[in-house]
């Protein structure tokens, strides 16, 4: 564990809705200040500032509370605000909803759903 | 909904409420009660964004039920003195008195509070004289409001659309006839016609570097009001809360808090000192929240401090089974966050500290709530005269935010069957388009983040806990720098209309950078200490001179600054207090 962490290979599925036909994946050389040690949120904040200019997502709260960050991670769900970011990551929109753009679906028919405390 | 041939979308409502959280959801849930026609449009996501799902402790109202001596007078006083005597008294007795019904009916709408029998538990916070504070049941509170306003968006069928960045007011002949938007979702321009339009925007938290407060905070209803012609008012205060973890970095939400409000938790500096006593004689570790930040800052100022800058806050010197018991109370799972970051409270310390958690300033308002322009209402956060220079700990942003949704809920709906219509200038309308194109068009230059970035650095360095006059100055040349160097070169690189981070992160950074040089005027024109204002150079409270509130309105293009006394009813500053600033 002592060795200085490589780049980070990251897979982000991006869609704009506006202008691509299909979904497509692009792909992220991350240096090791971009997710070693970080949250995935930070990681794809990194992404944002230094690459994606264009990528969309969401980042409300930053605490685990309000959820509004669900994501897929290697096929898993998560919020991004909670995992820590790995060395390979395939980043995807949380499936069985509408993608809006990129990593934003549509949650619009939760809006008025009741939640578990 | 039909557009004709114009390039934007007209929406009707005749309560139109910017803001879909406490103060927001309240207000519209009142108004449709009392039959009116509300729409509510929100930024992000309902219920997922802005700072009511974050706010977890408790909430407030002097229900008298672990304490009979407590009543509105009191909770009044507490409320006014902890202000420092600049709230607006009127204002205050309006919500203390509101808070009794309007407190334990998100009960009955779904929220679950500890009780004791038919009685709700009710705890003593700093500030309070008495236990006043309703404790939720359960992970976290912010959740328990969220649901009872959810519940009652379903049982009204209450209209909503989410993911709407509203960028202007639009006024006819001097009134608020309406708003601009944009629709983050599909990237069409909205034009929202409304009788009545209700602010509920919250605040501007995300200028200072640390800040446990929702990314959305950026102040825009402050600054949709200011450039509508709105007055504000209170700008230089600013409340931060002394117990956000610092390592792992503001992510134990509430669970300190906890410590301190339930167990009594001690600070500590690296020294391993109780240190409050040094700066609070008086409230020691029972501070209100600016002064116990500050003494933390300060700490760190004279290399006390702990590695990330904050201080430790610990309750291993109570007995293994008060804890155990304590812990039991909660549900399963309550300390996962702290067992995750390794830290076992019957034996370790967490590392906390100071981040700006709620504004304090805001739109200047009256007793009704209205803001100084017509058929504009302002409630919760994003309006100021509740708390004066300080908010009392123990929840009453949220406690504010119910009494003044239900003001101006009640109030719109009667209204608008008086009001008529006002037409749309499409003048105005054409001139924010005009304005955000212009922004998409500008593909190079410096991104909105990097002005966020600069400006709550600069915020965090010379304007939060302890400032002086030469910091100040400081901080208004950088600040002054940014807006002819920085500013007219915002750029938006991606040209996408859906969802455009860059461009919604552009508008924020303009209007994080207009709160901050307002804030930072303000706090140069205040030659005093007063609670969450703190100088250096002006260490005393001064009645004589600054037992005023500082106003701010738009004139000619430029911010001017007035000072006005504040509403007083009933309380004025006894000659002589002892006061820990």
């Amino acid at each position: 564990m002592n060795d200085k962490p490589d780049q980070a290979k990251i897979k982000i599925y991006r869609f704009d809705p506006t202008v691509d036909q299909e979904p497509r994946y692009e792909h992220y050389d991350v240096p090791p200040e971009g997710w070693f040690g970080l949250k995935i949120i930070d990681t794809i904040r990194y992404i944002y500032e230094h690459f994606a200019p264009g990528l969309s997502f969401r980042e409300p709260c930053r605490q685990q509370l309000c959820g509004g960050c669900g994501i897929m991670i290697n096929k898993k769900l998560v919020l991004a605000c909670d995992a820590l970011s790995e060395k390979e990551m395939t980043i995807e929109p949380v499936p069985k909803h509408r993608v809006l753009k990129d990593l934003i679906v549509d949650l619009s028919r939760e809006a008025n759903d009741g939640e578990d405390i | 909904m039909g557009t004709g041939n114009k390039s934007w979308d007209e929406i009707e409502a005749q309560i139109l409420v910017i803001g879909s959280e406490a103060a927001g959801a309240k207000a519209a849930i009142e108004a449709q009660e009392d039959g009116a026609d509300v729409l509510i449009v929100t930024k992000g996501l309902v219920g997922k964004s802005g700072n009511t799902v974050m706010a977890g402790w408790g909430i407030q109202a002097p229900l008298g039920h672990m304490d009979p001596r407590d009543n509105t007078d009191v909770f009044f006083e507490d409320v006014v003195k902890g202000g420092a005597y600049l709230n607006n008294q009127k204002l205050v007795e309006a919500l203390v008195r509101l808070s009794v019904a309007e407190v334990p009916k998100m009960e009955k709408w779904g929220a679950r509070f500890q009780k004791n029998g038919d009685k709700f538990v009710q705890y003593q916070l700093p500030g309070s004289s008495y236990p006043r504070t309703l404790h939720p049941i359960g992970r976290h509170g912010g959740l328990h409001w969220r649901k009872a306003f959810k519940a009652q968006f379903r049982r009204l069928n209450t209209k909503i659309m989410e993911d709407v960045f509203i960028t202007r007011l639009l006024l006819t002949n001097g009134q608020v006839s309406g708003a601009f938007g944009i629709s983050l979702r599909d990237g069409r321009f909205l034009v929202f016609r409304s009788k009545i339009t209700i602010l509920a925007t919250g605040g501007c938290t995300q200028i200072f570097r640390r800040t446990d407060g929702s990314i959305d905070a950026t102040g825009d209803g402050i600054i949709l009001a200011y450039n509508a012609g709105a007055e504000l008012m209170d700008m230089e205060f600013h409340q931060f809360f002394p117990l956000c973890s610092y390592t792992p970095p503001f992510e134990m939400s509430n669970l300190p808090g906890s410590l301190r409000y339930e167990l009594h938790a001690k600070f500590y500096n690296a020294l391993g000192e109780e240190f409050m006593g040094r700066y609070l004689p008086l409230s020691k570790d029972w501070g209100l929240r600016d002064p116990t930040s500050r003494a933390i800052y300060l700490e760190n100022k004279y290399g006390r401090g702990s590695p990330h800058g904050g201080a430790y806050i610990a309750v291993n010197h109570l007995p293994h089974n008060l804890l155990d018991q304590w812990v039991k109370k909660h549900p399963a799972g309550h300390l996962s966050k702290l067992e995750k970051a390794g830290i076992d409270i019957r034996k370790d310390a967490i590392e906390v500290g100071p981040g700006s958690h709620y504004t304090i300033g805001g739109v200047r308002i009256n007793e009704n709530c209205e803001s100084g322009l017509p058929r504009l209402y302002a409630a919760g956060e994003v309006a100021t005269g509740m708390d004066g220079a300080e908010r009392i700990d123990g929840g009453p942003a949220i406690t504010w935010c119910l009494s003044m949704g239900y003001i101006v809920g009640k109030r719109a709906a009667k209204q608008i069957r008086e009001l008529d219509w006002l037409g749309i200038d499409p003048e105005q309308v054409k001139e924010e388009q005009e304005k955000i194109d212009l922004l998409m068009k500008q593909k190079t230059g410096v991104r909105g983040f990097e002005i966020k970035n600069k400006v709550k650095d600069i915020m965090w360095e010379y304007c939060a806990l302890v400032r002086d006059g030469e910091g100040l100055r400081k901080a208004l040349s950088l600040l002054q720098e940014m807006r002819n160097n920085d500013q007219p070169r915002v750029c938006v690189p991606d040209p996408s209309r859906i969802f455009n981070r860059g461009l919604i992160e552009a508008i924020e950074a303009a209007n994080m950078l207009e709160i901050s040089e307002m804030t930072v005027r303000a706090a140069i024109m205040r030659e005093e200490t007063r609670k969450s204002h703190y100088r250096t150079d002006f260490s005393k409270r001064d009645d004589k001179k600054w037992l005023r509130n500082i106003a701010i309105k738009k004139q000619d293009g430029r911010m001017s600054f007035t000072t006005i006394s504040p509403v007083i009813t009933r309380l004025r500053p006894p000659e002589k207090e002892e006061t820990e600033a």
